[in-house]
């Protein structure tokens, strides 16, 4: 077994003195070299989720068994550059000097659609863009789990396609696990092999899809399958 | 291209028409003749002095030897400033035990050290350097500590998933964050050294521009007191428009966070 096991995982934080349970005994299977994706409403726990596996937060208990080398990358919802660096800078940021490779990292400034920009500043690109530059930086890392959270939330609606491919694309190159947090019920049925519904704290239900992308969210099982994740949700309290 | 030069032209303009008005209202004064030229030499007696003594590079001397003790206790003062600032994030625990210490002496005005250290250290340069650093050190370590305290750390903590070291987050996050408030705690600091030195030399000095004034004033020569006094604005001015220039140079392209 080589993918990600979460056991019993909790989670709760403390506001106002008021202990508020986030995560009540998590239990999820995270297989290697597949898009697994987590649904949830706001507030259900998806980025503390994802906070845990990157190490950025402590779980109260449980245990996260990742396999050894593990090389994580994590996009975060907002794109956290850096605003003095311009986007060739920051795409390389987490690079050593021996690691950067020019050709690798033009090809995936062109495959973002960052071609032109390599020397301007944050600040002089759109959101979009900059969520972009992001994900390049992301994916030039070369990570063995790569953790989304709602990453293409800003994007308009053919950006957002665009880039739903792209990581299809360098998904299948590189081989990479990913687990990407969303609340589009549509992002999350285009994009993964497994879907997993997170509500009251704990992994609600799970589907597994096998047809191939790009996928048609209007065939007859696609909308039951929808229909299945609307009712999950719905039944969260 | 005349157009690229107007907005420059309209921009010196104006200095030099209150400049001009200055000079012509202290004309004005000196021609009617109610006040002595003793308190008050005229522009043109001054004007005069000043091409004399910059001629005999009398001007020049005392310039660069208040010039070299400024560079050489700024230079100092930045130096401790920065690893106490460093120490300081480091070790936060030591916040609480210099926090009173530092505020004591910040009240303390390095010109009332000069009697203790002339007992301890002599007139010679090492006293007029620990005026220099006294005066120039604390707002750099106040700057540099607020500039280290003040990076995003949602970018610390891109940083740390993207596993680096803690020398790097320094070098390339914290660092690199700080630089706006380090110069402008430098930039501070060296007209506070200025000051400070001019203060000095009049105490405890026989070289420098503040020895050149009390000198001057000691001989009843008032012009040369006010050649001294426009000298040590124009080098104060010209050394901040220099820090200036470089805090632009380096953090300009900065422009969303406010550095112009």
């Amino acid at each position: 077994m080589a993918g990600i096991e979460l056991v019993q995982l909790r989670k709760a934080y403390t506001v106002d003195q008021r202990r508020i349970p986030i995560l009540n005994g998590l239990d999820l299977s995270i297989p290697e070299k597949a898009i697994t994706v987590v649904l949830g409403k706001s507030g259900c726990g998806k980025t503390t989720l994802l906070r845990l596996i990157a190490g950025l937060e402590a779980p109260d208990s449980g245990q996260i068994v990742l396999p050894g080398n593990q090389r994580t990358a994590f996009v975060f919802q907002e794109p956290r550059l850096l605003p003095w660096l311009p986007v060739l800078g920051n795409v390389q940021f987490p690079l050593k000097r021996a690691e950067i490779q020019p050709d690798e990292t033009r090809w995936m400034l062109r495959t973002v659609g960052l071609t032109g920009f390599e020397r301007a500043l944050p600040h002089q690109l759109s959101g979009g863009m900059q969520q972009r530059a992001a994900l390049a930086r992301a994916l030039l890392y070369h990570p063995t789990l790569i953790l989304m959270d709602e990453p293409f939330a800003a994007l308009d609606h053919f950006t957002r396609a665009d880039m739903q491919q792209a990581l299809l694309d360098i998904q299948q190159k590189t081989s990479a696990s990913i687990l990407f947090v969303t609340h589009s019920i549509d992002e999350a049925m285009t994009l993964g092999n497994k879907l997993v519904i997170l509500a009251g704290g704990v992994i609600r239900s799970a589907y597994t899809l096998t047809n191939p992308h790009p996928r048609d969210l209007l065939e007859p099982e696609m909308i039951d399958l929808r229909r299945r994740i609307i009712e999950d949700l719905n039944h969260t309290h | 291209m005349r157009n690229d030069r107007l907005p420059l032209l309209r921009g010196m303009l104006a200095p030099l028409i209150g400049i001009f008005a200055l000079l012509l209202l202290w004309h004005l004064v000196c021609s009617l003749g109610h006040i002595s030229p003793y308190v008050l030499p005229s522009p043109q007696k001054v004007g005069q002095t000043f091409l004399k003594m910059a001629r005999s590079g009398e001007i020049a001397r005392d310039v660069l030897v208040s010039f070299r003790r400024v560079i050489r206790g700024f230079g100092i003062a930045f130096l401790l400033a920065f690893l106490l600032a460093v120490f300081r994030i480091a070790v936060p625990i030591s916040e609480r035990f210099t926090a009173a210490f530092i505020q004591f002496f910040r009240s303390v005005p390095p010109i009332s050290l000069i009697p203790l250290l002339i007992l301890w250290c002599g007139i010679g340069e090492q006293t007029k350097t620990i005026i220099i650093i006294l005066a120039a050190f604390f707002p750099m370590y106040l700057a540099i500590v607020k500039g280290f305290t003040s990076y995003d750390p949602k970018l610390l903590e891109m940083a740390r998933v993207f596993s680096c070291s803690p020398l790097r987050m320094f070098l390339r996050i914290i660092l690199p964050s700080a630089v706006p408030d380090i110069l402008l705690g430098m930039r501070t600091s060296l007209g506070y050294a200025w000051r400070a030195i001019i203060g000095a030399e009049m105490v405890a000095a026989s070289t420098g521009l503040g020895h050149m004034i009390l000198f001057a004033q000691q001989m009843s020569r008032t012009d040369k007191v006010i050649v001294g006094i426009l000298v040590i604005g124009i080098a104060g001015s010209l050394t901040d428009w220099i820090l200036g220039c470089l805090i632009r140079r380096l953090v300009g392209r900065r422009a969303a966070h406010g550095w112009d």
